[in-house]
Order: C-alpha cells, then sequence, then structure tokens
C-alpha cells in the first residue's frame, strides 16, 4: 500500500529500505527512522484508540513521551504489551500493534454508548455511583475495567530476559538534546565520568525537527553528529540511547530504563542480549537537560483524530518526512505555532488559517508566515470543531477583550488537521521527584525549576526555563563544567572553555504569546461538546467547574476526584492546563493554586527490569551441603529449610514418604541411622570472658562447664520468649562452639553481635561463624559406636567418651570434632569433618555400614524420633510466645546468674497456671494421626454450628506415626497443660470428624535416657 | 595427613571441567575460573592492643593492611575485612600456621579460626569483568574506585561476597577479580555469574 502522505524528501528516514506492519490486523508500510506513530500517519491513519472513559475517537496527538491518546497493544501472545506510546514506538519489520480501548473493533465500538450518555457520566461518577453496597465494588470494578480496557497483560511467561545493573559516574546528564549534549560535553573534556541518558533513539532532542539552525558554524544535526562522536570516543562517557530516566531517588540515586532489543524484528534480536535493561545509577552530580513538552489551548472538541500538538506536526513534517494533514488549521496564541504553520506549508499542506489568540500578533516566526502570505486572524479562536473519525471542519470567531467570549456562532473552516499551540511547560519530573522546587515563571507562564532538592542537581535548557537555543547551550555548557568542577574535575587548558553558539530561525524561544487556559465556545461550557484537559482520562473543564462547584478546592483533591492528571501519561499535556483552568474559577493566583506530585516513573516501565535474571533456578540462593551429590542420586527428597536443601527422607522405589519414614525411623532405633547435619549453625566463640558471655546470653548456667564437654543451651529473646536452643561444647580454656537451629543461624550471630557490640563492648570475646568449615554426620542407633570404631583409633568406651563429650580424632585420616549427643535419643555421634571430606567419608561410612544395615534418613525422621523423646524443635514447639516454663525447661533458668530474657520472665503472667504447657497427646485411636496445627477442645464441639467462640484449650505443635510406638504420637501446648494429664481432649477436624485424644507426659520413648547415655 | 583426593570442591556438583578450555578466545568478554580450594585464616584481634598486632605481625611476615587492603607476605595474603578483622590465605593447609600463630599471640585478646573450608574462590577475568560485576553488586569497580590490591566486602546479587582485585591490564585481557563465597552459595553464585555472563561470551577455565 502506498504511503499517501509520505513527504518525497525530507526527514531522518530511509526511504530506500521499506518496512512491513500491521495496526489492528491491517498491513501498512514505513521505513527505518519512523515511528509507529509517524508510519501510520504516513499511511493517512490518524485514529488510532477509544477514549477511555466515554469510547471516543481519538489520533495520534503528540510525537514523544508526552503522548495521551495513542497507546496500543503491541506484539502477540505471551510478548504482548499494552498501554505503549505509538509516538515512541521503533518502527520494525514485521511489527504487530493493535488499538485497545475498544471493542469488538476500533471503527465499531459498542462503548461508544457512552458519549451519547456523558451526562450521565460526571465527574466523580465511580465515587457517587458503585461505593454502596461495599461488598459489590469487586464486581463493580471488574465491569468497569473490562468496559474502560486498560490493555491486555500476556497470559503467559514472559519468553523475554531482562538485565539490571548497578552503575556509578561522577555526573548524570538527563537529555541528549542541545542542552544536554553541551552539559556532557563540557563535563566529558575534564575526564569526569559521565553517563548521557537519551530516550529517543537518536541524539538531538528538538533539533531533530527543526530546519535552519546552527550551531558553531555546523547545521544543526552535523553538530549533533560531531558532539555524538566526541562523547563516544571518550573512554570515560557512557552513552545510552533508547534509555529513559524515570525515577530520582535519594542521595543522587537513579533509575534507567534501557530498551535493549525492542526496536529490532524478533528474529533480529541477539539472544544473548537483555530486552531491556534497569540502570540502579549512583552519582555525583546530575544534570536534567529534559527539554519541554508543548501544551495544547482547550477549545471545544479538542479531541478529535487529526487534532495535534503544533511542535508534533512539525516533528512528523521534518523528522518524518510525513505530511500529518492535506487541509490545516493552526491554532497558537504565541510565535512559536507559527513554526507548525510554516513546516505544514512548506511541505505542501494547505494551510486554511491561522488562529492566533493575540490581538496583534508578531515575532520572528509571525513575521515569516506574514512573509509566506499565510492568513493569519488575529485575536480569534477555535470555538468548535466537527467530524467523526476525524476532523472534518471548524469554527473560528473573534474574541472580546477579556477573551472569555466568543462574539458569533463563527466562520466555519474546512480542515483535515488542527494544530495547536497553547505555550510550552518545561518537563520538571525529575526535578520535582527530587523534592525540588517549582517556581511560577509568569512571562512564560510556566513552572520551572526554582531551588533543587539537592545541590549537586542542576537544570538546563528548556528543562529550566531558557526556551531560546544560545541561553539553553550557555546553560548545559555552565552545569556540564560546574557539576565536573563540584566532582573534583577542571577543564583542560589554559582558556576558558566556551559554550556552543547558535544561529538561525526558530532558535529564539517561543514568546510573545498570550495566554488563556480555557478558550470560549458560543455556548455555555459542558453544552453541547467538551472542552477536553486531560485527553487521556477523558476529563473536561466542565468536570473541573464541577468539582470545585461541589467544593474540592485543593488541586490534589481535584485530581482524585476528576482523575485529570493521572493515567499512564500523568497529565504531561494537561496538568498546567487543569491547574490554570482552576485557578481562574476560584479567582487565584495560578501558582498559588500549584502543582500535584510529580510521581515516578516518568513513563511506565515493565516489571520484567526489576526481576531482572532473579528468576526461575537464579530467584534466589540455593544452599546445599557437602554431600548434596551424593543425596541427589541416592533418592533424596528435599525439604526447605531456609535457603538450605536438605533430605527430608530417602526414598526407595515403590514407597512412599509414610513408608519410607517409618522405615528409617525403625532403623535408627533397631540398628543404624545416618543424618547430614551439616547446615546446623555452628559459631565459635573465643575470648577470655567467653563463660561470662555464655552466661548472658543462654538461660542457663555455663561457669562449671568443663573443656571437652557439651551442654544443651537455651536462647531468650529481651521478652523472655524461647528464640533458639542448640548444643554448646567448650574446646578450650577460652574456646567454645555453639550450634545452632539450621532457620537461625544467621539471625542468631547477628543476635550475639549485637549484644556483644552496642551493650557488652568490654567483654573480651571474638564470634567466627564456622558453619560452612564443616560436614556434619550424625551417627544414630545402638550399632553406632561399632561402625565408628571402624574408622578412628580413638577409645570410644562410655568410660573414656561419655555422653555430651566431645573429642578430636582422626577420622579416616581426616581431622575431625566428634560430639557425643543426642537429638534421636539413640547411642549418637556427630562427627564434624572439614568441608571439602564430607561427601569421602559419608560414602565410606554406608559401605563399611552395610554390616548394620546403615540407613540415611531425613529430617523427617529426625522429627519423629526427637518427638518420641519429647525433644522440642524452636519454630515448631515455640512460636515466639513460649518461655521456658511453658515447655517445662524451668530448670534451665538459672537462678543465681542474669541472662538475656530473665527479667521478663519475673512477670506476673509468665507464672500464670492456664498459660499453655508442652504435652504429649495420644490419640484414642492409636492409627489416627492427629493434624498438626489441630485445635484442640475439653469437650465435643456442638454440630454442626457450635456457639462461637467456641473455648479452646490449646493446639497441636507436632504429630507423626511412631513405628517404634507402634502408635501414632503427638506434642502440643495445652492451657495448663502439665496439671492435666490424663484428661480427654478433642480435636474437631476440618473434614467434619472430631478425634479424642488424652493428655500424656511428652516423653515417649526411653523416658530415663539410657539409650543415649549406653 | 588425608589424600588429597578425598576432598571435593563445592562447584563439584557443575561438572565444570567437562566444558573448561585452557584460555578465552578473543570475542569473549569473561572468563570464569574455579580457584583451588582455598586455605584461611580468621584472625580477630584490636589493633590497638600493639603486643597482640605486633606479635601477629611478626608470625605472619607483614605489616597488618588497612581497611579495604590486602598486604601480601612470602606464601601468604592478608586480606583486612574489618576494624578488628583479617583474613590469612595461604597456599598449603592452615593448620601449621594456626598453632604459629596461637602461640605467638599467647594470652593476648585474639581470636585464630580455620575457616577456608567454608568458602569457595572464583577468579573473574576479562574485557567485560567489571560490567558483569556491577551486575550483581553496588560497588564502584572503575579503576579510579577500586585499585590493585583492594579487597572489599558486598553482596554478589544475593550471597555475600569478597572481592579482590589481583591484576589490571590496559590490553585485552582486562581485570581480574578473585570472589570469595560462602560454601553452599557457591553453586548459587557460578550459575548467576554464568548467565549473566551471557551477553559477553562465557569461557570456561580450567
Amino acid at each position: 500500500m502506498a504511503q499517501r502522505f509520505r513527504l518525497s524528501d525530507g526527514g531522518l528516514i530511509d526511504r530506500k529500505t521499506t518496512l512491513s506492519f500491521t495496526f489492528e490486523g491491517r498491513r501498512y508500510r514505513g521505513h527505518p527512522g519512523d515511528s509507529l506513530a509517524s508510519a501510520l500517519l504516513a499511511n493517512g491513519v490518524h485514529f488510532v484508540a477509544r477514549s477511555f472513559k466515554y469510547h471516543r475517537p481519538r489520533g495520534i496527538f503528540a510525537a514523544g513521551a508526552e503522548e495521551p491518546n495513542a497507546l496500543v497493544q503491541l506484539g502477540e501472545d505471551a510478548r504482548t504489551e499494552p498501554n505503549l506510546r505509538a509516538t515512541q514506538i521503533e518502527l520494525y519489520d514485521g511489527l504487530a500493534a493493535n488499538p485497545q480501548h475498544c471493542w469488538p473493533s476500533l471503527d465499531f465500538d459498542v462503548g461508544g454508548v457512552n458519549d451519547r450518555l456523558a451526562r450521565f457520566f460526571p465527574a466523580g461518577f465511580y465515587y457517587k455511583t458503585f461505593m454502596w453496597p461495599a461488598s459489590m465494588w469487586m464486581k463493580y470494578e471488574a465491569v468497569i475495567r473490562q468496559a474502560a480496557g486498560l490493555g491486555k497483560a500476556p497470559s503467559e511467561a514472559d519468553p523475554d530476559s531482562y538485565d539490571k545493573t548497578f552503575a556509578h559516574a561522577d555526573l548524570l546528564v538527563v537529555g541528549g538534546g542541545p542542552a544536554g549534549l553541551a552539559a556532557a560535553l563540557a563535563a566529558a573534556r575534564s575526564g569526569a565520568r559521565v553517563v548521557l541518558a537519551e530516550q529517543d533513539a537518536r541524539l538531538g532532542g528538538w533539533l531533530l525537527s527543526a530546519a535552519g539552525v546552527e550551531i558553531d558554524g555546523q547545521p544543526a544535526l552535523e553538530w549533533v553528529a560531531a558532539a555524538e562522536a566526541e562523547l563516544q570516543s571518550l573512554p570515560e562517557v557512557t552513552l545510552l540511547k533508547r534509555t529513559q530516566c524515570f525515577g530520582v531517588y535519594d542521595h543522587n540515586f537513579f533509575a534507567l530504563n534501557e530498551r535493549v532489543s525492542d526496536h529490532l524484528p524478533l528474529a533480529a534480536r541477539d539472544p544473548r542480549l537483555p530486552r531491556q535493561r534497569l540502570w540502579k545509577l549512583r552519582v555525583k552530580q546530575a544534570v536534567f537537560a529534559t527539554g519541554a513538552i508543548e501544551r495544547p489551548l482547550v477549545f471545544r472538541d479538542n479531541d478529535r483524530p487529526g487534532i495535534m500538538l503544533a511542535s508534533a506536526a512539525e516533528t512528523y513534517v521534518r523528522r518524518y518526512g510525513v505530511k500529518p494533514g492535506t487541509k490545516a488549521v493552526v491554532f497558537t496564541n504565541n510565535d512559536g505555532g507559527y513554526g507548525a504553520a510554516l513546516a505544514l506549508h512548506r511541505a505542501g499542506t494547505k494551510v486554511a488559517a491561522v488562529v492566533d489568540l493575540r490581538e496583534a500578533p508578531e515575532g520572528p516566526l509571525t513575521a515569516a508566515a506574514q512573509a509566506a502570505g499565510l492568513d493569519i486572524f488575529a485575536g480569534h479562536a477555535v470555538i468548535g470543531t466537527d467530524g467523526g473519525k476525524r476532523i472534518a471542519g471548524c469554527r473560528i470567531a473573534p474574541l472580546d477583550e477579556s477573551g472569555k467570549r466568543a462574539f458569533g456562532g463563527g466562520t466555519p473552516l474546512d480542515c483535515d488537521l488542527l494544530v495547536s499551540s497553547g505555550g510550552w511547560s518545561p518537563t520538571v519530573h525529575l526535578f520535582a521527584q527530587a523534592k525540588g522546587k517549582l517556581v511560577w515563571d509568569e512571562a512564560q507562564a510556566c513552572f520551572v525549576p526554582g531551588d533543587p532538592g539537592r545541590p549537586e542537581q542542576r537544570s538546563a535548557g528548556a528543562a529550566n526555563g531558557a526556551f531560546d537555543l544560545t541561553t539553553g547551550l550557555e546553560q548545559g555548557h555552565a552545569a556540564g563544567l560546574a557539576a565536573a568542577a563540584a566532582a573534583g574535575f577542571k577543564s583542560k587548558g589554559r582558556r576558558k572553555p566556551a559554550p556552543p553558539k547558535a544561529a538561525g530561525d526558530g532558535t529564539m524561544g517561543f514568546l510573545p504569546a498570550r495566554f488563556l487556559y480555557l478558550v470560549p465556545s458560543d455556548r455555555p461550557l459542558g453544552q453541547g461538546g467538551k472542552h477536553f484537559v486531560d485527553l487521556q482520562n477523558d476529563v473536561a473543564a466542565s468536570d473541573l467547574q464541577l468539582a470545585l462547584r461541589e467544593g474540592y478546592g485543593s488541586i490534589e483533591h481535584v485530581k482524585r476526584y476528576t482523575t485529570t492528571g493521572m493515567g499512564t501519561d500523568q497529565g504531561k499535556t494537561g496538568n498546567v492546563n487543569a491547574i490554570g483552568i482552576v485557578a481562574e474559577q476560584l479567582g487565584r493566583p495560578l501558582p498559588e493554586v500549584g502543582v500535584t506530585t510529580f510521581r515516578l516513573p516518568y513513563t511506565p516501565v515493565t516489571f520484567g527490569i526489576f526481576a531482572g535474571r532473579d528468576v526461575d533456578d537464579l530467584l534466589d540462593p540455593v544452599r546445599t551441603t557437602p554431600m548434596q551429590t551424593w543425596h541427589k542420586s541416592n533418592g533424596a527428597v528435599f525439604e526447605d529449610v531456609g535457603q538450605w536443601k536438605r533430605p527430608w527422607y530417602f526414598r526407595r522405589p515403590g514407597e512412599d514418604m509414610a513408608a519410607a519414614v517409618q522405615r528409617e525411623c525403625k532403623a535408627v532405633r533397631d540398628s543404624l541411622g545416618l543424618l547430614d547435619a551439616s547446615t546446623l549453625g555452628k559459631i565459635d566463640i573465643q575470648g577470655p570472658d567467653a563463660a561470662v558471655f555464655l552466661n548472658r546470653v543462654y538461660s542457663n548456667a555455663w561457669s562449671k562447664l568443663a573443656v571437652g564437654k557439651c551442654r544443651y543451651g537455651l536462647m531468650l529473646g529481651e521478652d523472655g520468649m524461647v528464640m533458639d536452643d542448640g548444643v554448646t561444647a567448650r574446646l578450650g580454656e577460652w574456646h567454645y562452639l555453639m550450634s545452632t537451629t539450621t532457620g537461625n543461624a544467621a539471625a542468631v550471630l547477628a543476635h550475639l553481635e549485637e549484644w556483644l557490640q552496642t551493650e557488652w563492648p568490654e567483654l573480651k570475646v571474638y564470634l567466627t561463624s564456622v558453619t560452612e568449615q564443616w560436614a556434619t554426620l550424625q551417627l544414630a542407633g545402638p550399632n553406632a559406636c561399632k561402625l565408628l570404631s571402624r574408622f578412628t583409633d580413638l577409645d570410644l568406651s562410655p568410660e573414656a567418651f561419655g555422653f555430651m563429650e566431645v573429642k578430636t580424632a582422626e577420622v579416616m585420616g581426616v581431622p575431625a570434632r566428634i560430639f557425643r549427643i543426642s537429638f534421636t535419643g539413640e547411642l549418637s555421634y556427630e562427627i564434624n569433618v572439614p568441608a571439602s571430606y564430607g561427601q569421602a567419608v559419608w560414602e565410606a561410612f554406608m559401605r563399611e555400614g552395610e554390616t548394620y544395615g546403615i540407613t540415611p534418613f531425613g529430617t523427617e525422621t529426625m522429627h519423629v524420633l526427637r518427638a518420641e523423646k519429647g525433644f522440642i524443635i524452636v519454630g515448631q514447639e515455640t512460636d515466639g510466645s513460649v518461655t521456658p516454663l511453658d515447655l517445662g525447661l524451668e530448670g534451665l533458668c538459672s537462678k543465681t546468674k542474669d541472662f538475656i530474657g530473665k527479667r521478663s520472665l519475673a512477670r506476673p503472667d509468665m507464672a500464670l497456671p492456664d498459660r499453655k504447657q508442652l504435652v504429649g497427646l495420644e490419640t484414642e485411636d492409636p492409627s489416627e494421626v492427629l493434624p498438626e496445627g489441630a485445635q484442640l477442645t475439653e469437650s465435643v464441639p456442638e454440630t454442626p454450628t457450635p456457639a462461637s467462640p467456641v473455648p479452646i484449650a490449646g493446639h497441636v505443635t507436632s504429630s507423626y506415626m511412631s513405628p517404634n510406638l507402634g502408635r501414632s504420637l503427638a506434642l502440643a501446648l495445652v492451657k495448663g497443660g502439665r496439671e492435666k494429664l490424663g484428661q480427654r481432649l478433642y480435636a474437631p477436624l476440618a473434614d467434619g470428624r472430631t478425634l479424642a485424644c488424652k493428655i500424656v507426659s511428652p516423653v515417649f520413648y526411653d523416658p530415663e535416657g539410657e539409650k543415649m547415655r549406653a | 595427613m588425608p589424600e588429597e583426593t578425598l576432598r571435593l570442591s563445592a562447584l563439584a556438583s557443575l561438572g565444570l571441567a567437562a566444558h573448561a578450555v585452557a584460555a578465552r578466545a578473543p570475542e569473549q568478554g569473561i572468563a570464569l575460573r574455579e580457584l583451588p580450594l582455598p586455605a584461611l585464616l580468621n584472625l580477630r584481634l584490636d589493633p590497638k592492643e600493639t603486643a597482640a598486632a605486633k606479635a601477629a605481625a611478626r608470625t605472619l611476615g607483614l605489616l597488618l593492611p588497612d581497611l579495604g587492603q590486602a598486604g601480601l607476605a612470602k606464601e601468604l595474603v592478608a586480606y583486612r575485612l574489618g576494624p578488628d578483622e583479617w583474613w590469612i590465605k595461604m597456599e598449603g593447609p592452615a593448620a601449621a600456621l594456626e598453632t604459629k600463630l596461637r602461640a605467638a599471640l599467647g594470652d593476648s585478646h585474639a581470636a585464630v579460626t580455620e575457616i577456608g573450608e567454608g568458602w569457595a574462590q572464583i577468579e573473574v577475568s576479562g574485557p567485560q569483568a567489571r560490567s558483569l560485576l556491577a551486575k550483581g553488586c553496588p560497588l564502584d569497580f572503575h579503576p579510579r574506585a577500586f585499585a590493585i590490591g583492594e579487597v572489599k566486602q558486598s553482596l554478589l546479587s544475593k550471597a555475600d561476597a569478597v572481592y579482590r582485585l589481583i591484576s589490571d591490564d590496559d590490553d585485552a585481557s582486562g581485570a581480574l577479580f578473585e570472589i570469595t563465597i560462602r560454601r553452599s552459595f557457591a553453586d548459587y553464585a557460578w550459575r548467576w555469574l554464568a548467565d549473566a555472563a551471557g551477553e559477553y561470551g562465557l569461557a570456561v577455565l580450567s
């Protein structure tokens, strides 16, 4: 299909190459250098969207990030992405885009009926209509969302990869227009590390759309090319094109989104490269050279396809070689708007009229337009437009002196393009995000940067209200030099470096102007047409006035009530007009009304870049023990304990979990089992005050523990609640080794260091984590001693090596620490060998242990066996609200010394008889296993609906089937439980059954501990 | 002494040897290498306790380096990790030096702990080494901010990491960093580095 509106020459597109793309399934052609918007316009397509609320036809309105209308759904299936601005999508071959706010199609849209019902959808419509009953809101919301159509999220996993990186520099320059280039050059020449971020694929900013501009005696774009080449050649410069700086955070931390591959056809994307990259950039200095965004004029029915910003029309003509219409009306309040009139005129568009709000138009571009013979209507306004899916004409009428009234019903003019210019708003978003103060520039009618939030952040060029090129270049140059100097870089050479010099038409800014925020019509506001202020959210001037009439006086309230300034564009084109209209209505000066908060991101950012590569296998570290390879190849099923993978049980062919655990439990009690206990935390404690330290951090006493002996310790928080437990051994006079639970290892070390460093710096104690230094192999079972004796010369007789002792020895010639301690209640040794030997020793134990039917066991079997013994697991029997007394461990709370948590235990509530206490439970039916977490009652609750609340006697903390006892067993926390041995309790289950059980002692097996002491 | 062959490295399960090469190809931006199992002693002492500091320095044969610095002596390197913490890395087993240090420190308040088995070391080199590390670490790796001989503790993505810049050549070989990672995180760290290096081209060195 021919590109009927493509100019035969001019622009920064490559006409020799033709690209094919589709929009709503229809095929079009464009060229490299096009945006999706410019390519659509080249094909005569203006109507690309339906509006959010009224579903009115909307066209391409802008040429950059500020686009409120032309949001499209790009790509298909798993790669589809909603709400992208057609003006910022680079065209590539095979691109497929679809409109979004419409159903079933753009052309025939059912939601369009909303437009005719518009008087039923005033501001605050949702709040007024859908709030009652509150329970229905979720249902309303689903319908509203469908009707509003915010695009579709992909339903499949994202097949693309994303990257994120930290970065550092002396200076970040945001914006690669003339001021930004001047700043980057000035700073980079001094040797400073400079990052230049430009949202576009090309450097140059508005120079890409300008004509007849010269800088330093060269055509502007040649100067830009030379600047780019120089920056590229400097090793300390990072040039980031297609990169949006979207957020400013504290202490000069910036977030940038680089679109690495999006501009390429799918087949041409390098699979090694990410689709997009997040830059987390920390700098010493920043220069905001972010340019400015043109404001439209707010006139009646100013939203039809074919109505756009004057500067956008200029960009489409000059940068993209596209004629956006055949017959244009230019509506302006300033000299700058004439630039568009001249560009259109020279491109062959018939300029039917230049309608100028100013009574006496003047200025350099005005003069050029007069010289070109354009029809200028001074003191006139567009008072209405006609057309459906494209503007067909407008009416213009003279205004009175106040600008508040139009005379007559207007003169009709045919047109298929209407461009408007209402002045310019500096892009102060980043400046304002950084808490910089904005001030109102009365002469230029815009908010400009005042006091910066941080002295290291400077604004330059149009972003700073300097709309003429010469001043912009000077400001950029000066900001770059100042930033470099502040970062410690002096400019080289003896002569003071000079800023680039500009010359040519269109370099003088946009003044003079006559500012009117609301253009009057021949009918009262809100009747028979709409003056749109916020195109994306369908907010009209009448909605703002309604909000004010209903009592919303603050601009932040007006914003929320009307939704003006919300949405993906955050009111980039509409906000100042909205503030102007509100100020006028309130009769207050505009700066007093003020601005709404500038929130990040500047433009929407895909979630992918925040995830980066931290997905799938890299979502979180997986910690493995030195024996992991063996576990994996021997049927281990793993359990996550913190970040660790621990064998849960070892499955043999044909077994389910229950069968495997029963087998493992039997094997340990009957002969021999082997457990990987490497993950338990190990803290090496050295220093003359080590015993004092232990006395303070554990509730039990340590002074009398002899060298070579071990003791179980209970660690409490300041609140007196149990926080951790474990065995600590005394290795030497001043040397201890503490063990912690697997999940708490890091937290316990941090807890100990905090007390040591902040409360007891006088204690001479050093702590070193040695968790990973050692692989820990736990041999457990009556045959443990027999097997171990084959590997070591150590005398293992009970007389030489008793229960709760530690010895250093060689095992298979490997230096080892052997602890005779037991968590299973069996004769047990924990053999610690240097981590790298762990698997070799494990394999040797397995080989030699065959005689005894050695059985590797996992954490589940360990849990069953320790429950048979009534040993607690911190985090299972405790939940942060359980004291040693509750657990029956008051014997471990020393009466003679102070320790962390002791004062809290003295609180009266800690001794109440009805606190939940640890007990054992036996179900009446020994084959029933209580669910862990089951609530317990003292009587059978009435069915089917017991009186609420049911009095709860306690809950089950651990519950297993024990093959050794031939029945189920459970541990529970029961109110006053220790006084209630033998009493019946009931566990009403979710499935409707109620299990009866009896309170028993929590020690089910070998209560005297003869086995582990053997 | 036990047999070296009984030892298994933290990355054994990755089977790196199968695709390891002798040298990085010019078009590859990154080379990764698993370094031999380190022998490391953790030394804690207050440098204001001059007797202890002097005894340690004499035994090690170097001046205890300042914060963020590594000090080289014959057959060992000392890394200063904190106000009162050093790592001593050596070639052979650490037990002999541990005994010597303990003896030299006598009754001074100091701690000497063998920790090498708990850590793994990975060498990252190549012209893109700095870009690669920046992806996972908030430190500034620019030569102006991270010089040869410096040692810094930080993160590599979600794992603790100690970085040391060993060499830095202006020519195509680029910078060479040694990264020390906790043993149980080494597998994660290696896979993370290999994934992040994808865009530069990765060589695994033997």
